[in-house]
Formats: C-alpha cells, sequence, structure tokens
C-alpha cells in the first residue's frame, strides 16, 4: 500500500511541476485554469488516501 | 464556472488539517485498545470530508457534482465491504 501510494506522489509531483512550467510560461487566466483545478483534484485524492493511511500504517497497533 | 474561493480558507483548512493530524497523533499513544483504532478512522474520515469540501470545491459546487462525489464514497464503500466479506471470513481454513 505504501508503494501503490509512493507511485501516486511520484506522479502527482509530476503534474506539479508540469504546472509550475506552464505558470512559468504564463499559461493561465481567469478563463483558462480547469488544468489547475484537475490537478488539484488528482492531489488530495492522494491527499485523502494519506489521510487514512498514516495512521493506520503508522499508529495503530504499534504499542 | 464554480466560485472564487477566498485563499484565507485554505489556510484555514490547512490549519485544521494540522490540528487533526496533531489529534491522531496524541490519541496514538494513549492505550485505548479497540477505541485507538476507531478514533484514529474517525479523525481520518473527518479529514477527508474537510479536504473534499474546501480543497476539491465540493462546498460551493452543483449538486451534479455533489451527487457524483457521493456516487464515488458508495463505489468505494461497496468495493471495501466485499473485500472485507472474504477476508474477514477467512477463519474457517486454518
Amino acid at each position: 500500500m505504501t508503494g501503490l501510494h509512493a507511485i501516486h506522489v511520484t506522479v502527482g509531483i509530476g503534474i506539479l511541476l508540469v504546472l509550475a512550467l506552464l505558470a512559468w510560461r504564463n499559461t493561465f487566466s481567469n478563463g483558462n485554469h480547469n488544468t489547475i483545478e484537475i490537478a488539484g483534484l488528482y492531489w488530495h485524492f492522494v491527499d485523502i488516501v494519506w489521510c487514512f493511511l498514516f495512521p493506520l500504517l503508522y499508529l495503530v497497533g504499534h504499542r | 464556472m464554480e466560485k472564487v474561493v477566498d485563499p484565507k480558507i485554505y489556510f484555514r483548512t490547512a490549519i485544521a488539517l494540522l490540528l487533526l493530524l496533531a489529534a491522531t497523533w496524541m490519541i496514538a499513544y494513549i492505550n485505548l485498545g479497540l477505541f485507538n483504532l476507531i478514533a484514529a478512522l474517525a479523525i481520518a474520515i473527518t479529514k477527508a470530508i474537510v479536504i473534499a469540501l474546501f480543497f476539491m470545491h465540493i462546498k460551493g459546487s452543483s449538486r451534479l457534482l455533489h451527487l457524483a462525489a457521493i456516487a464515488g464514497v458508495m463505489w468505494l464503500l461497496i468495493l471495501i465491504s466485499l473485500t472485507l466479506s472474504d477476508f474477514l471470513t477467512r477463519g474457517w481454513t486454518q
């Protein structure tokens, strides 16, 4: 589960780097921000998974 | 188009999530037996709802999107319950 999550995080970092590059080139504007919205949805999906994985892997059952 | 969100909302959400993380961490140091698992999952569900509402813009979006999000959660629950109904009833093989 940690490995699968690591793959998701790696993909997410790649997406964030592409977003940073696009933002650097002034691609986005008031009318053009769907890319950021969708990338944000993906990133927060990975975020939610970690909310459950972190306590289950590292906190529960380690005492 | 969705509404424009005040950046302060994101900072407040992040602080709320950090406080919930601190709560999970501290509760893990107290031995509560089975309640440790229940508390950890309850806080995790709270965090997931906070993330979905504020970071993923579910709050303030259309009812169709609310329906789509709820349908996703329901499907995940079906998959988890089917998996657990197999996994948790395997004791008789030993």
